[in-house]
């Protein structure tokens, strides 16, 4: 009775950080969830403007840094902060497996972690490329400079060990 | 006489709800709770709060665990109105 998940389920999933099925349940709390952080968010966006808009005429360029730094810090660790600790008091995350399957879900939580750190690691180092072009240094220099590739992999290395981490904690067995 | 009124009604509080006895049927089937989550469609934890009477599953999924459960929706779930404990 296993449905085809379609790409909206799936963002949902990857989102929320959900493993499993994405059954009523999961999917009401998720709901609730998304809707106590959508009230958050648009009581902080109603408040943050008409500050803006107050001190934007004395002082703008100071304003748009303190503006642009609050909506870094209220979404990152408030929106997402809350996010996370709801769906982990909720059990959302657990990846419930069974014995006999452990051992083949843990190998599959390796090849995820090294997947991650490969796809951070080239991520990063194209970013940083990207970036140094704007203190007039070159691309292609800053792509193949050897100490930058290094940093790039020990970055990669480091957050595949985290994912690794985060994603085996979250499995869970489950005995027949 | 009013406080013995008093603490026993709150001794003999009210339990209001859907119950149900899919914990009773699954057990019948010789289902696991992991297999019958596969057979509706739904998550295991969905059917352990379920059978713990900590969440109303929607007509659907009340329809699904009827039919794989091999009962019908009455013998399954019931409403309680008050429960004197």
């Amino acid at each position: 009775m296993k449905d085809k998940e379609g790409l909206l389920i799936k963002i949902i999933k990857r989102f929320y950080g959900i493993s499993g099925v994405l059954d009523e349940y999961k999917k009401r709390q998720v709901e609730h969830i998304g809707n106590n952080a959508f009230m958050l968010i648009l009581g902080y966006m109603m408040v943050s403007n008409l500050l803006v808009m107050l001190f934007a005429r004395r002082n703008p360029e100071l304003t748009l840094w303190v503006f642009i730094s609050c909506n870094i810090f209220f979404a990152v660790f408030v929106i997402c902060g809350y996010v996370l600790l709801a769906m982990s008091h909720l059990k959302l995350t657990e990846n419930e497996v069974e014995a006999k399957d452990m051992v083949k879900e843990e190998k599959k939580t390796i090849l995820k972690g090294i997947g991650l750190g490969i796809y951070f690691s080239v991520g990063i180092h194209l970013l940083n490329g990207l970036l140094s072009m704007e203190s007039k240094e070159d691309f292609i220099y800053y792509i193949v400079s050897p100490d930058r590739i290094v940093a790039s992999i020990f970055g990669g290395c480091f957050f595949g060990c985290m994912m690794y981490l985060l994603l085996r904690l979250r499995l869970k067995k489950v005995e027949e | 006489m009013s406080i013995i009124f008093c603490v026993s009604h709150i001794y003999m509080t009210k339990q209001e709800g859907i119950m149900n006895r899919v914990r009773e049927f699954r057990q019948k089937q010789k289902l696991s709770q992991n297999a019958l989550a596969k057979e509706v469609g739904a998550a295991r934890q969905t059917i352990n709060l379920i059978e713990n009477d900590k969440y109303n599953p929607s007509l659907e999924l009340c329809i699904k665990l009827a039919e794989v459960l091999q009962t019908d929706l009455n013998s399954l779930f019931w409403e309680v109105e008050s429960i004197e404990r």
